[in-house]
C-alpha cells in the first residue's frame, strides 16, 4: 500500500443563490412543487432562446476573485450536447473555451503547514431538471432545468484524501461566506465528482483514473477516495490492467460500484453557442463586485484572535454562518467580544439549535444583545438570570430592562441591604471564615454561595464580592 | 469509393439518435457519401485568426432580471406522458 | 368575387379608413382566395380566428397602413394556440404556448394572421418538396416548384391569396422562392429582427423576414417587425422608417458585383437578362465595378459544415418528451429517442441531423467546425471590406429558374447547390433582397442586392428604382379571372 501514490482531482459543481435561473426569468427555488417554476426556455420548446441573468455572472466574478482566478474578460458559451431526458434541449449551455475564471488555487492548512490546491478553471453552465427513477418509469421536475451553476474544477494536483476533504471544507466555507451558494449536500446544491489514480512512486507516468460521481458528502468523499484506491492497488497487484471508467460510492458496503466505461461515454460534440453573444466583464464591474466581498473566513479568524477569542470559540462562529454575521455586526462597537461569543454558542446557539432556526428568526436586535453582553460582562445578570431570561429575550419584543423587570430579577443593589446580608452570613459562617483568614482561599466561593443563597439568587454578585472582601479584609487588619 | 460503410452511417445515426432500418441503410451510404465528399472541399483551405460565432454587432447585454408570468400547466399540456404534475419517461438505462 | 386583393396597400387603406370596405371583406376576400387554390400553399388556414378578428377590427379605427390586412405565416413561427408544424411530423400536434416576438409586433399593427404557410421541413430544402404536408406548386406554372424554404409564402404571395406574409432564411429561403415565384422578399442583417419564437434551423444564420409583392411594401412590413428584443440577446437597437431612401434617384451610387455572381454556373437566360439591368444602372448614373469576395466559391461546403452542425443541435429537442411526436410502443428511453426521431423526421432533416453530429464529433469539430468558423470569420471581412469602397453589391438571386416538381431528388447536394449565391450573405450576416427582373421561359428572373449591415433602406431604395423601370407584370394569373 505504502509504495503506491495518489492522483486526485475534484469537480465540485455549486448552485448558485440567484433569484431567477441562469437564462430565463423563473424563480430559482428548491422545494416548490413539481414543474411550478418553469416556462418555455425551461422546457426549450421550439422557438425558444437563452436569456442572460446579470446576477448569474456577478456571482462568477465573485466566485473568481475569490477562488484567485485569472477572469476571461471576453467570454462565450458552449452547448454540450448529449441525450438524456432530464437536459430539456438536448444539449447543455456551459463554458469550455473560455471559462469566467482559470488558474486560480485555494489555500488549506494542514499540521500548521499551508497548501494550495490549484484549480484549473471554473464555469457556469444550467442545471437538468431532476429525475425520480421507478421501476419502470422516471419523472421529471423541471423546476431545477436552468437553475445556475458554477463547476469548480482542481486540476490532478492532490495526493492525499484529506487534502481533498480540506479543500472541500475550505470551499465550501468560502462560497457561504460570499454569499455564493448554500452549499447543502443533502439537498444538491453542492455535488462533488471525485477523480483518482494510483501508481507506483518510482513510476512518473500516471495511470488511468477512475471517476466516482455525485459522492454525497465531504467525509464520504475520503471514504470513496480511501476505498477506491485500495481498490486499484489490489488490481495492479493482481497484475490487472485498469480502464477509464466511472464508478459510484456506496457508503453502506464501503465499496465502489462500476457505472460505465469512460470508451463508450458520450461524445459531447462542443460548439460555441450562437445564441448568446460574446460577454465583456469590464473593469468597472469587477471591481465594484471585489469591493462588496464580505470578510471571508481567514481574515475573520486573524480579527476574532486579535479580539481575544480562543481558536476553538473563532472555528465555532466560522463554521454557523449565521451567528457569524451576528456577530460580525459588533466587532466595532466597545463591548466585551469574549462575552458576547460565549453567549452566542453557548445559551443562544442551544435555543437556535432545538428549534432548529437562525438568529434572524428571532427578536434578538443589535441594541437588545449589547445590553445583555453588557449586563453579563458586569456581573449584573448571573449566568443563572440569563437562562431564566433567555427564551423572553429571544422571543419577546421587549426590551431587556423590561425583560428583566417583568421576570422579577431585579437585583439586590442596595449597598446596605447588601451589607447587611454579608454580616449575617459571616456571623453564621464563623468556622469557614477562620479558613479563608488562615489562607484558603476556597472558602470565600462558598461564603458567596452562602449569601447569594440567603438573597435567593437576587443579591448582585459582583456587588457582594465587592463588600463579602472588604469585610474580611477588615477583619484580617484587625486580628 | 463512392459510398460510406455500414458502420460509418450507424455511427452518425447514433450520434443523432436515428433508427435506420436496412432498407434505408445503402440509401444513406450513397447520399451521406456525397455531402461529405462536398464537406471535404474545405480542408483544402489553411486558415488561421478568429472564429466568428454569428455574424452579430451585438455584445450580450448584462441586464438584471424580471420575474416572469408563465402557465405551467399549459406548457405541461404538449407532453407525451403526464402523471400528477410530472413528466413521465420510459425507463432510462444509463445513468449520465 | 371581390379584388380588393389585388389593389395596393395605400388604396386599400383608403377604402378602409373611408369605410368603403371593411376588415372582414378583406378577409373573406383572402380565406375564399385561398379556399380555391390548388397550390397547397398552406398548412393551418385559421379561418375561424381570422374572421373573429376581422369583426373586431372593423369595429376599431384605422390607424396604420397595415390594419386589418391579412397576412400569413410560414409554419416555423410559433403562434400561440394556433398549432406550428415547421412543416414536420414531429410538430403535427404542437399547441404553442406562446408568440414568437414578430407575431406579437403584426397583432400591435392589428394586421389579421390568415394562417400558417407549407414550407420544407424544418426549413431544410429549397424545393418545398421535403415538407410533410406535401410540395406546393409554383403558380406561373404548376409542375414547377416555388423553391423553398418559404415556398408556401411565396406561391401564396406571387398568387395574391395575400399580400404580405412572414418567411425566415437560413441560407436563402425566403430570397430563392421569391426569385422562383416573381415577389419580392429581403433577408434582413443578422439581428434586426427577433428570433424568438421561430424554430431554429441554424441560429447563426436563421433570419425573419418579410415577403410582399413589391418593394415599397416590403419595406413597410420590415418596419413593423423590426424592434429590439429582451427575449434575443442577438438582436440589436434598431428603429427606422426602411421607405425612407424609395424614390431617390441612384445617380452617383457606387455598385461592386462578385465575379462569382457572373461565373459560368449561372444559366445564360439569367445572367443575361442581369446584363440588361447592370447597363440600365450604368445608363441612369449608377458605377459598376466587378469584386473579388474570399472564400466565396467554397460557401456550400462552409454552410453545409455551420448549419448542418448548429441544425443537429438544435433538433436535438425533439425527442418525444415534453411536446410533439412521440413513438408509440416503447419499452425504454433509447427506444423513445430513436422512434421518435426516426419517424417524426422526414428523410432530408434525418440526413442534415447525421452529418451535423458526424461534423460535431470527436476531432472532426476542430478539422472541420472550428475551421469553418475562421473561414467564415475571412469572408464577413472581406464583405465588410468592399463596403467601403461600394454602396451595394448586387447579382442574380439563383442559377436556374423554377425547376420541375421530383426532379434531383437523388442529389443530396442539389438543395444546398440550389443556394449557392444566397448562402453568402447568411454566412456573413449581410441584409439582401430579391426582386424580379425578367422572366425566362414564362418563368421569373430574381436578383439580389446586397448591403452593409443595417443599410436595408438602401437596398430598398436601389429595388424600388429597378422596379419602377422595370415595370413587370408580375401577377401569374394573366389577366383571366379566377
Amino acid at each position: 500500500m505504502n509504495n503506491y501514490l495518489k492522483t486526485i482531482g475534484l469537480e465540485v459543481h455549486l448552485e448558485l443563490k440567484s433569484k431567477n435561473k441562469i437564462f430565463s426569468s423563473s424563480i430559482n427555488g428548491f422545494g416548490s412543487s413539481a414543474n411550478t417554476l418553469i416556462n418555455e426556455i425551461d422546457l426549450g420548446y421550439p422557438g425558444v432562446l437563452p436569456i442572460m441573468n446579470e446576477e448569474v455572472i456577478n456571482l462568477g466574478i465573485k466566485a473568481a476573485i475569490i477562488l484567485n482566478c485569472k477572469i476571461n474578460k471576453k467570454m462565450h458559451f458552449d452547448r454540450k450536447n448529449y441525450f438524456y431526458p432530464d437536459l430539456p434541449k438536448g444539449y447543455q449551455i456551459t463554458q469550455s473555451r473560455t471559462p469566467i475564471g482559470y488558474d486560480g488555487y485555494v489555500e488549506i492548512e494542514r499540521d500548521g503547514e499551508v497548501k494550495r490546491i490549484e484549480i484549473s478553471d471554473i464555469h457556469l453552465e444550467e442545471d437538468t431538471a431532476k429525475s425520480t427513477h421507478r421501476q419502470n418509469e422516471s419523472l421529471l421536475d423541471f423546476n431545477r432545468a436552468g437553475v445556475p451553476l458554477l463547476e469548480i474544477v482542481t486540476k490532478a494536483c492532490i495526493d492525499d484524501p484529506i487534502d481533498a476533504k480540506l479543500y472541500l471544507e475550505k470551499l465550501k466555507e468560502l462560497m457561504l461566506y460570499a454569499d455564493i451558494s448554500d452549499c447543502k449536500m443533502e439537498e444538491g446544491s453542492m455535488r462533488c465528482d471525485a477523480n483518482i489514480s494510483v501508481r507506483k512512486k518510482e513510476q512518473d507516468k500516471l495511470n488511468e483514473k477512475i471517476e466516482i460521481k455525485n459522492i454525497g458528502s465531504i467525509s464520504n468523499v475520503v471514504l470513496a477516495l480511501e476505498q477506491c484506491a485500495k481498490e486499484q492497488i489490489e488490481m495492479y497487484e493482481n497484475n490487472e490492467s485498469i480502464r477509464a471508467q466511472t464508478r459510484r460510492f456506496d457508503d453502506k458496503l464501503n465499496k465502489t460500484v462500476l457505472m460505465r466505461y469512460k470508451e463508450t461515454v458520450n461524445d459531447y460534440r462542443y460548439f460555441p453557442e450562437p445564441d448568446i453573444p460574446y460577454v465583456y466583464l469590464d473593469d468597472e464591474r469587477i471591481e465594484s463586485i471585489k469591493k462588496d466581498i464580505p470578510l471571508l473566513p481567514d481574515e475573520l479568524r486573524r480579527i476574532y484572535h486579535e479580539k481575544g477569542l480562543n481558536d476553538i470559540s473563532s472555528n465555532k462562529l466560522i463554521n454557523n454562518l449565521s451567528l457569524s454575521k451576528f456577530f460580525n455586526s459588533f466587532l466595532d462597537e466597545e463591548i466585551d467580544l469574549v462575552t458576547a461569543s460565549n453567549l452566542l454558542l453557548g445559551d443562544i446557539a442551544s435555543y437556535l439549535n432545538k428549534l432548529e432556526i437562525t438568529i434572524a428568526d428571532t427578536k434578538l436586535t443589535k441594541d437588545k444583545f449589547i445590553s445583555l453582553v453588557n449586563k453579563v460582562s458586569d456581573n449584573s445578570l448571573t449566568s443563572r438570570n440569563v437562562k431564566d431570561i433567555l427564551e423572553d429575550v429571544l422571543e419577546k419584543d421587549l426590551s431587556l430592562e423590561e425583560i428583566i423587570k417583568e421576570k422579577g430579577i431585579a437585583n439586590i443593589t442596595d449597598s446596605n441591604e447588601l451589607s447587611d446580608l454579608v454580616d449575617q452570613v459571616i456571623s453564621a459562617n464563623e468556622a469557614s471564615v477562620t479558613d479563608y483568614l488562615n489562607g484558603h482561599d476556597r472558602a470565600l466561593k462558598y461564603l458567596m454561595g452562602q449569601i447569594m443563597k440567603a438573597s435567593q439568587g437576587k443579591a448582585n454578585p459582583a456587588m457582594v464580592n465587592k463588600i463579602l472582601i472588604e469585610k474580611l479584609q477588615l477583619k484580617k487588619k484587625n486580628n | 469509393m463512392d459510398k460510406l460503410t455500414e458502420e460509418e452511417v450507424m455511427h452518425v445515426a447514433k450520434l443523432a439518435r436515428i433508427e435506420i432500418s436496412k432498407e434505408e441503410l445503402e440509401k444513406y451510404q450513397v447520399s451521406l457519401k456525397k455531402i461529405f465528399a462536398e464537406i471535404e472541399k474545405i480542408k483544402e483551405i489553411e486558415i488561421e485568426g478568429d472564429i466568428l460565432i454569428s455574424p452579430t454587432s451585438s455584445v450580450c447585454p448584462l441586464e438584471s432580471i424580471t420575474d416572469s408570468i408563465s402557465n405551467p400547466k399549459e406548457i405541461l399540456a404538449n407532453a407525451n406522458d403526464t402523471s400528477g404534475n410530472y413528466i413521465k419517461v420510459p425507463v432510462v438505462i444509463d445513468h449520465e | 368575387m371581390s379584388k380588393y386583393l389585388d389593389l395596393n396597400i395605400k388604396e386599400i387603406n383608403e377604402l378602409l379608413k373611408k369605410k368603403e370596405i371593411k376588415v372582414s371583406d378583406l378577409v373573406k376576400e383572402a380565406i375564399e382566395r385561398i379556399e380555391n387554390s390548388d397550390l397547397n400553399a398552406f398548412i393551418t388556414l385559421c379561418k375561424e380566428e381570422a374572421l373573429k378578428k376581422a369583426e373586431e377590427l372593423d369595429d376599431k379605427e384605422v390607424d396604420n397602413l397595415l390594419f386589418g390586412i391579412p397576412i400569413a405565416i410560414k409554419d416555423n413561427i410559433v403562434t400561440k394556440n394556433i398549432k406550428t408544424t415547421a412543416g414536420s411530423l414531429m410538430l403535427n400536434n404542437f399547441n404553442p404556448t406562446y408568440n414568437a416576438d414578430v407575431v406579437e409586433l403584426i397583432n400591435e399593427k392589428n394586421m389579421v394572421i390568415i394562417g400558417k404557410t407549407n414550407m420544407d421541413e424544418f426549413a431544410m430544402g429549397s424545393s418545398n418538396q421535403t415538407s410533410y404536408f406535401g410540395p406546393v406548386k409554383n403558380p406561373w406554372n404548376k409542375t414547377k416548384v416555388p423553391g423553398g424554404s418559404s415556398g408556401g409564402n411565396a406561391a401564396c404571395i406571387s398568387s395574391r391569396l395575400v399580400p404580405f406574409a412572414l418567411g425566415s432564411d437560413t441560407g436563402g429561403s425566403i430570397r430563392q422562392p421569391s426569385a422562383f415565384c416573381g415577389t419580392v422578399g429581403l433577408k434582413p442583417t443578422y439581428g434586426r429582427v427577433s428570433r424568438y419564437g421561430l424554430i431554429a434551423f441554424a441560429s447563426s444564420l436563421d433570419q425573419i423576414g418579410p415577403m410582399t409583392r413589391n418593394v415599397y411594401e416590403n419595406a413597410l412590413l420590415l418596419n413593423a417587425i423590426c424592434k429590439k428584443s429582451k427575449n434575443d440577446l442577438t438582436s440589436s437597437d434598431t428603429n427606422e422608417d426602411f421607405t425612407r431612401l424609395i424614390g431617390e434617384d441612384i445617380k452617383g451610387m457606387k455598385i461592386g458585383i462578385p465575379k462569382f455572381y457572373i461565373s459560368d454556373v449561372i444559366d445564360k437566360d439569367i445572367l443575361d437578362k442581369f446584363k440588361e439591368i447592370v447597363s440600365l444602372l450604368e445608363e441612369k448614373g449608377a458605377t459598376i465595378d466587378y469584386v473579388d469576395i474570399d472564400y466565396i466559391d467554397k460557401c456550400v461546403p462552409l454552410y453545409q459544415i455551420i448549419a448542418l452542425g448548429e441544425a443537429s443541435s438544435n433538433l436535438a429537442r425533439f425527442d418525444g418528451i415534453r411536446y410533439g411526436y412521440a413513438a408509440k410502443d416503447i419499452d425504454n428511453i433509447d427506444d423513445l429517442y430513436y422512434k421518435t426521431r426516426s419517424q417524426g423526421f422526414g428523410e432530408e432533416v434525418k440526413r442534415r441531423i447525421m452529418v451535423g453530429s458526424y461534423l460535431l464529433s470527436g476531432e472532426n469539430v476542430d478539422v472541420y467546425y472550428n475551421n469553418a468558423l475562421r473561414i467564415r470569420n475571412a469572408m464577413r471581412n472581406s464583405f465588410l471590406d468592399k463596403f467601403n469602397s461600394y454602396d451595394l453589391l448586387i447579382g442574380p438571386t439563383t442559377t436556374t429558374v423554377a425547376y420541375d416538381l421530383n426532379s434531383d431528388l437523388d442529389d443530396p447536394n442539389k438543395s444546398f447547390m440550389d443556394d449557392v449565391l444566397t448562402i453568402p450573405v447568411n454566412m456573413a450576416g449581410l441584409p439582401a433582397m430579391s426582386l424580379p427582373i425578367g422572366f425566362s421561359n414564362d418563368l421569373p428572373i430574381g436578383m439580389q442586392i446586397i448591403g452593409k449591415p443595417e443599410d436595408e433602406a438602401l437596398i430598398y431604395k436601389l429595388g424600388s428604382f429597378i422596379e419602377k423601370e422595370l415595370s413587370l407584370d408580375l401577377d401569374p394569373r394573366g389577366d383571366k379571372d379566377e
